[in-house]
C-alpha cells in the first residue's frame, strides 16, 4: 500500500516534470540532431576499436587496417567536435527556453507572491535551477537512449565474436554499476555537508563583512576572531570527512573493478585458448568490455550526481502551477475624478485580520495623510487603493464607479504610487527617470520635475548630467537622492491619483518641504493620499485619515482631527506653539 | 623598491604569503615519496595491460594485474589524503589568519576594498592559496612520471620515439591555445551571468514597484533581452567548446597517426615486433597523460596568482591594533569632549568637515542638527576614532582620541543608527553582543526594558532565546531597533551617541525611549542626530552644522537669535518664531 503511494508520488513529479517540459517549447529538431551524431559516434567508435585491435594484434596491412583505422580516427575527431557544439547549442537553448518561461509566468504573478517568497530564492529559479534541469536533460535523460545504443552495439559486435561471450559480459558487467552508483550517492551526501558548511561561513562572514562599523564601534573584534576560527573549523571538518570518503572511494573501487576485470578476462580465456577467438577478437573484446564498463558507470554517475535536480524541477514546477494576475479583464480606465470610498473593505494576511469592514472616504482633488502607530495598516490600505492586493469583501470606488471592474492594467496605470523602497535601476538617470513612461519628455521637462524635487543641482553638478549612471539598484545615490528621483518619477507620470508611502522620509528638513511645495502646485486639483511619518510631513495635509489597529479613528480636516484623536494631538504636539 | 615591483608581478610577494603561517611539510613531502612510488605501480600495470593485449592470459598476468591495480588505488588513495590534509589544514591556517587581518583593517581600509571582495577573498581566494603548495609538488611528481615514461617508451623504440618528442612542441602550442580559449570563454561567460543576475536581482526584488506601475509588459521584454544577452554568451561557450575539443583532440590524432604509419611501417621492415604497436601506444597514453597533469598543474598555479596576489596585498595592508595606545581613565566619568580645528574627507580635496572647534560638555544631551551631506554622521565616527582626522585633533577630556586603546575608547561609546544591523543568532545574543564572557541575564532584560523592548520580546515563541533570523529578517523593523537600542545601552556607555536612531520607530515609542533613556542616562553624555526639533529644542546644548562648517552653537534661545538654519528649520516644522511674531 505504501509502495504504491510512494510510486504515485514519484510518478506524480515525473507527470509534472514533462507538463513543464511541454510548456518550455524544447529545441526538438537540435535534440533530434544531438541524438542523430550521438548515434554516429558509437558506430564510428566501434569500428575505430576493432581497427585498432587489429594493429595492436600486428596486422598491419596499410590499405587493409592502418588506412581505414586512420580514417575512422580523423572521423571521430571531426564528429567528435560536432557533438560538443551541438550538445553545448542543446544546452544553451533549453536554458533560453526554460528561462523565457519562467520569467514570462514571475512578471504576471500577484504581489502576494513576491511577498510570500524570498527575492534572492526567486532569483535561483531563474539562474541556477533552470541550468540543472536543463543539464538534467541533457546528461541524465537522453543518455538513456545514447548509453543504450551503444551499449547494444557493442554487446551486438561481442555477439558476433560469440554469443556466449556476450551474454558471459551481461552478467559480470552490473557489479561495477552497482559500486559506482553506491559510491557517487555517498559521495553526493558529502559534498552536500561541504556545500552546507560552507554556506554557514560564507552567510556569517559575510553578515560581518557587511557590518565591519558595528563590530569597530562595539569593539569586538576578539570575540568574532574567535566565533569565526571556530566555524572555519567546522568547515575545515566536513572537508577531512570528504577526503575520507572519496579516499576510501578509490580502493573499494579499484577492488571492485579488479575482481570484473579477473571475470571478464577468464570469460574471454576460456574462448580464446580454445580458438573461438583470434587475438584481433580478442583485444576488441576486451576493449569493448572496458569502454562499457566506462560508460554505464559514468552514466550512474551522472544520474546519482543529478538526484539534486529534482528540487529545482519542483521548485520551477510550482511556479508554473501559480495562477496569474488577470491584467487585461475589465474595462478601460476613463479619467479618475471624484471621491475614493471604501466600503466594508475586509482583508487579512493569510489567517491574521487586518481590515474587518473598513470604511472611508477619500475626497477628491485633496491632499490627504493617513496617519496611525506602526502595523495599524497604512501601507495595507494604500496597496488595497491600487489594487495590489484583491480585496477579501466590500468595495473600493473612485467617483462613485467601483474599480473592481477596471482592468488591472489600465487602472494601475492611472494611479502613481511612490512605495516605501524608493527603487531604481542600474543605468542611467535618465533611464530611470523614462522607464514605464509611455512618453518621452524632452529635458527641459526633466529639468522642470527635477527643480521641483530640489534635485537639479545634483543632476547639473555631474559630469554626464542626466546620462549618469546610479549603479546597481541606485547605489550611488543616498537615500534621500533615490527618494527625490522617485517621487519626480511620478510627478512626470501626470496620474489622477498619486498614492506616497512615506515618501520623504529619508530627506532632511528643507528637503521635505521643497518637495510637499511642489506636490501642491504640481498636483493641483488631483487626488493624493500619502501615508505621512512625521509633524513636519503631517502639515501638507489638507484631510487626515487616523488609522488605529485597523480601523479608522478619525477622519476630516486638520482642526477636525486634531480635536478627535489623541494619537494625532501627540503626533503634532508642537512645544513652541504650533503655527496651525 | 616596493613601488617599482608594485606594477610587475613579484615572486617573493608570492612566496612571502607561505612564510606567514606553518605549512604541514612533511604531509606533503610524504605524498610526494608515495606518488614516485605510484609511478612505478603505474607502470607495471601498464606492462601487465600489454601482455594482456598480447593474448598472454596466465594466471600469473590476471593475477599481477589485478594486484597492481588494487596497489595503485591504494597509494592514490595515501597520496589524496596526505595532500588533501595538507591543503585543508594550510586553507584553515591561512583563513584564520586572514580574518584577524579583516577584523583589524582601519574602517576606511574596509570602505575602501568592498566587503564582497573581502568575503570573496576569505572564501574563495583563499582556497586557491592552499592549491599552490599540492599543485607545486604535483608537478615535480608528474615531471618525474612523465620523464620516467618517456624513458620506458624510449627504451621500448627508440626511433618511434624520437619521432613523438616532435610532437611535444604541437603540445605545448595547443595547450597554450586551449588555455587563452579557456580564459576568454570564462571571463565571457561570467560577465554575462552577471548582466543577467543582477538584471533579476534588481527587478525582483522591484516588484511592487513593477505591479504598482503596471509595467509588466516592458520587465518582461527587458528580461527577455537579459536572456538573450546569456544566450548569445552561452552560444559562444559552445563554439569555442567545439574549437577547444578539436584542437585537444588534433594533437592525439597526429600523435595517434604518427604510431600507426611510421609503427606499421617499422613492423613490415621487421624492426619491431609484430604486437609493438600495443606496446608503443600504451607508454604513449601514459606519457599523454602525464603531460596533461604537467601542463594543468601549471595552469592551476598560473591561476592562483591574482588570488594570491589580492590577499597578499591585504595581509601587507594597515592594520590597526585595538589594544594598542594609552589606557584611557576610568569608565564611569564622563569628560569633556573636545574638538581643535578638526577637517575631514574622504576624498583628499572634497573636505566634508572643514576646521571645527568646539566642545561637548559631560554629563549633557547636545544636539547636531544640519542638512544631509552636512557631515553630522561623519563627525560621530571621528569621535569614537573609527576615522582619524585629516588635521586637528579630538580630546576626551585630557586625553587624546588618536592615543588612546581604540577597544577601549569605543567600548565607552554606545552608538545607535538609523537602521542598525543584527547578526542571526538569539535575541540575547544581540543584546549582550557587547559582552566578552557570557550573557547577563539581569542585564539583558534591564537594558531591553530601557529600550521599550522587554514586552514584545516576551511575546516572542522563545522569548529571549527566539532566532532572529538573518540580520534579524524575522522581526519587524521597529522590534529590530528597539533590539539594537538595548545592545548599545547593554554595555552602559558612558557617551550615547544617537544617529536618528528614533527615525524607524512611530513616534510614540521614540519619544518613550528617548524620555527614558535620559533618565537612566542621567549624568551620561547624550549626543544627538536629529530632524526632529521638538527633540533638538530640549538639548542642553545645539551645535548647527552647514556643509561641515560650524554655523553656531548653543542653547534654544541662543541659537533663535544666531543662526538662519536653526530658525528655518523650526518654522518649516510649524514652529511659531518669537523673533517674526514681534516683527508682525
Amino acid at each position: 500500500m505504501e509502495q504504491n503511494a510512494l510510486f504515485r508520488k514519484r510518478y506524480g513529479s515525473f507527470r509534472r516534470f514533462f507538463v513543464m517540459l511541454g510548456k518550455a517549447r524544447l529545441p526538438y529538431l537540435w535534440i533530434v540532431g544531438y541524438l542523430a551524431v550521438s548515434a554516429l559516434i558509437a558506430n564510428v567508435s566501434v569500428s575505430t576499436t576493432e581497427y585498432s585491435a587489429a594493429l595492436f594484434a600486428g596486422q598491419v596491412g596499410l590499405f587493409a587496417v592502418v588506412l581505414p583505422y586512420l580514417f575512422f580516427t580523423l572521423l571521430s575527431l571531426v564528429i567528435g567536435s560536432i557533438s560538443s557544439l551541438t550538445s553545448n547549442l542543446c544546452l544553451a537553448r533549453i536554458d533560453r527556453n526554460l528561462r523565457r518561461m519562467v520569467w514570462k509566468k514571475v512578471v504576471h504573478l500577484p504581489l502576494q507572491f513576491y511577498e510570500a517568497n524570498n527575492p534572492k530564492e526567486l532569483l535561483s529559479r531563474i539562474t541556477t535551477d533552470v541550468t540543472s534541469i536543463s543539464t538534467l536533460i541533457m546528461q541524465v535523460l537522453l543518455p538513456v537512449f545514447t548509453t543504450a545504443y551503444s551499449s547494444l552495439l557493442m554487446l551486438g559486435r561481442v555477439s558476433s565474436y560469440d554469443q556466449r561471450l556476450m551474454w558471459a559480459l551481461v552478467i559480470v558487467l552490473p557489479v561495477n554499476i552497482l559500486i559506482s552508483f553506491v559510491l557517487g550517492r555517498m559521495r553526493f551526501g558529502v559534498a552536500d555537508l561541504i556545500n552546507r558548511r560552507n554556506a554557514q561561513l560564507t552567510a556569517a562572514i559575510a553578515e560581518r563583512a557587511n557590518n565591519m562599523l558595528l563590530i569597530k564601534s562595539m569593539g569586538t573584534e576578539e570575540k568574532e576572531a574567535v566565533a569565526g576560527e571556530a566555524r572555519m573549523k567546522a568547515s575545515y571538518q566536513a572537508e577531512v570527512t570528504d577526503l575520507w570518503v572519496r579516499g576510501l572511494a578509490l580502493p573499494i573501487n579499484a577492488i571492485a573493478s579488479a575482481l570484473q576485470s579477473v571475470a571478464i578476462i577468464l570469460a574471454g580465456r576460456a574462448f580464446y585458448s580454445t580458438g573461438a577467438l583470434d587475438l584481433t577478437q580478442w583485444i576488441a573484446y576486451y576493449g569493448f568490455a572496458i569502454q562499457l564498463t566506462n560508460i554505464l558507470s559514468n552514466y550512474c554517475n551522472s544520474w546519482s550526481n543529478f538526484k539534486g535536480a529534482q528540487g529545482s524541477v519542483d521548485r520551477v514546477s510550482q511556479i508554473m502551477d501559480e495562477r496569474e494576475e488577470p491584467l487585461d479583464e475589465g474595462c478601460a480606465a476613463e479619467v479618475l475624478r471624484g471621491n475614493i470610498s471604501l466600503r466594508d473593505v475586509c482583508f487579512s494576511y493569510g489567517d491574521k485580520p487586518l481590515f474587518t469592514g473598513l470604511s472611508a472616504e477619500i475626497p477628491a482633488g485633496k491632499i490627504t495623510a493617513i496617519v496611525g502607530p506602526s502595523g495599524s495598516g497604512k501601507t495595507t490600505l494604500l496597496n488595497l487603493i491600487d489594487r495590489l492586493y484583491p480585496l477579501a469583501k466590500g468595495t473600493i470606488a473612485v467617483g462613485g464607479q467601483d474599480i473592481a471592474g477596471i482592468s488591472l492594467h489600465s487602472f494601475r496605470q492611472a494611479v502613481g504610487y511612490v512605495t516605501q523602497e524608493s527603487v531604481m535601476y542600474s543605468g542611467t538617470i535618465r533611464q530611470n527617470l523614462l522607464y514605464g513612461l509611455d512618453r518621452t519628455p524632452d529635458d527641459r521637462e526633466l529639468d522642470r520635475v527635477c527643480k521641483a524635487v530640489g534635485i537639479l543641482d545634483f543632476v547639473r553638478e555631474q559630469p554626464e548630467g542626466y546620462d549618469t549612471p546610479v549603479g546597481e539598484a541606485g547605489a550611488s545615490l543616498s537615500g534621500g537622492q533615490r527618494q527625490r528621483f522617485s517621487v519626480a518619477r511620478a510627478l512626470l507620470q501626470k496620474s489622477d491619483i498619486l498614492l506616497l508611502d512615506e515618501a520623504t522620509a529619508a530627506m532632511d528638513i528643507a528637503g521635505k518641504d521643497c518637495v510637499w511645495k511642489s506636490i501642491r502646485t504640481l498636483m493641483a486639483g488631483k487626488t493624493v493620499v500619502y501615508v505621512a511619518h512625521d509633524a513636519q510631513t503631517l502639515q501638507n495635509a489638507d484631510w487626515i485619515l487616523v488609522l488605529e489597529h485597523g480601523t479608522v479613528t478619525a477622519a476630516g480636516d486638520r482642526q477636525t482631527v486634531l480635536q478627535q484623536s489623541a494619537f494625532c494631538r501627540e503626533m503634532m504636539d508642537l512645544k513652541g506653539g504650533a503655527s496651525a | 623598491m616596493k613601488n617599482k615591483q608594485k606594477a610587475k608581478f613579484s615572486f617573493g610577494a608570492y612566496l612571502s604569503f607561505f612564510t606567514r603561517f606553518p605549512i604541514p611539510w612533511w604531509l606533503f613531502l610524504l605524498s610526494l615519496l608515495l606518488g614516485f612510488a605510484n609511478t612505478e605501480v603505474v607502470l607495471a600495470v601498464s606492462n601487465y595491460l600489454i601482455r594482456i593485449n598480447k593474448g598472454e592470459l596466465y594466471n600469473g598476468v590476471i593475477i599481477g594485474y589485478a594486484l597492481m591495480n588494487v596497489f595503485n588505488a591504494l597509494l592514490s588513495m595515501l597520496i589524496n589524503l596526505t595532500g588533501g590534509y595538507g591543503s585543508a589544514l594550510v586553507t584553515l591556517r591561512a583563513r584564520k589568519l586572514l580574518w584577524r587581518k579583516i577584523l583589524h583593517l582601519p574602517m576606511r581600509e574596509v570602505e575602501r576594498r568592498q566587503p564582497s571582495a573581502l568575503i570573496s577573498g576569505l572564501v574563495n581566494d583563499i582556497t586557491q592559496a592552499s592549491l599552490v603548495v599540492q599543485m607545486a609538488f604535483n608537478t615535480i611528481v608528474s615531471l618525474y612520471s612523465f620523464f620516467r615514461c618517456c624513458w620506458e617508451m624510449y627504451r621500448f623504440d627508440g626511433t618511434l620515439s624520437l619521432y613523438m618528442l616532435l610532437l611535444l612542441p604541437i603540445a605545448v602550442l595547443v595547450f597554450a591555445l586551449v588555455g587563452h580559449l579557456q580564459y576568454q570563454m570564462m571571463l565571457r561567460r561570467y560577465d554575462s551571468l552577471n548582466v543577467m543576475t543582477t538584471f533579476f536581482s534588481e527587478h525582483i526584488s522591484a516588484a511592487k514597484h513593477v505591479k504598482a506601475q503596471a509595467m509588466e509588459d516592458l520587465e518582461m521584454a527587458e528580461g527577455l533581452k537579459a536572456i538573450d544577452s546569456r544566450y548569445k554568451a552561452d552560444l559562444y561557450y559552445a563554439f569555442m567548446v567545439a574549437v577547444q575539443t578539436l584542437s585537444n583532440s588534433l594533437y592525439n590524432t597526429i600523435g595517434t597517426i604518427v604510431i600507426a604509419l611510421c609503427g606499421s611501417d617499422l613492423i613490415r621492415q621487421g624492426k619491431m615486433p609484430e604486437t609493438g604497436i600495443n606496446d608503443f601506444s600504451t607508454y604513449k597514453g601514459r606519457v599523454d597523460q602525464y603531460t596533461a597533469e604537467v601542463l594543468t598543474h601549471y595552469q592551476t598555479l598560473k591561476g592562483t596568482q591574482g588570488a594570491l596576489q589580492y590577499v597578499g596585498v591585504l595581509l601587507d595592508g594597515p592594520e590597526e591594533d585595538p589594544q594598542a595606545g594609552n589606557p584611557l581613565p576610568d569608565k564611569q566619568t564622563a569628560q569633556d569632549i573636545r574638538l581643535e580645528r578638526v577637517s575631514f574627507g574622504y576624498i583628499p580635496q572634497q573636505p566634508v568637515l572643514h576646521d571645527l572647534s568646539f566642545t561637548i560638555p559631560h554629563g549633557k544631551v547636545t544636539a547636531i542638527i544640519g542638512n544631509n551631506g552636512s557631515g553630522k554622521s561623519t563627525l560621530l565616527k571621528l569621535l569614537q576614532g573609527i576615522y582619524a582626522p585629516d588635521s586637528g585633533r579630538i580630546w576626551l577630556g585630557s586625553t587624546p582620541v588618536d592615543k588612546s586603546k581604540p577597544c577601549e575608547l569605543r567600548r565607552q561609546f554606545g552608538y545607535i543608527l538609523q537602521n542598525n544591523p543584527l547578526f542571526s543568532g538569539s535575541v540575547r545574543d544581540n543584546i549582550a553582543y557587547g559582552e566578552t564572557g557570557s550573557a547577563d541575564q539581569r542585564r539583558v532584560e534591564q537594558a531591553a526594558r530601557l529600550a521599550d523592548a522587554d514586552g514584545f520580546i516576551r511575546q516572542l515563541p522563545n522569548g529571549y532565546d527566539t532566532d532572529v533570523g538573518a540580520a534579524g529578517a524575522l522581526l519587524s523593523g521597529g522590534q529590530r531597533q528597539r533590539i539594537a537600542i538595548a545592545r548599545a545601552l547593554y554595555i552602559r556607555p558612558t557617551y550615547l551617541l544617537m544617529d536618528e536612531a528614533g527615525a524607524s520607530l512611530d513616534h510614540r515609542s521614540d519619544a518613550a525611549i528617548f524620555r527614558t533613556v535620559r533618565e537612566e542616562l542621567k549624568g551620561h553624555t547624550i549626543l544627538v542626530v536629529a530632524h526632529d526639533m521638538r527633540t533638538v529644542m530640549d538639548a542642553d546644548l545645539i551645535v548647527v552644522l552647514n556643509r561641515g562648517e560650524l554655523e553656531a552653537t548653543g542653547t534654544h534661545d541662543e541659537l533663535l537669535a544666531a543662526s538662519p538654519t536653526y530658525r528655518d528649520y523650526l518654522a518649516k516644522q510649524g514652529f511659531a518664531l518669537p523673533g517674526e511674531e514681534a516683527a508682525k
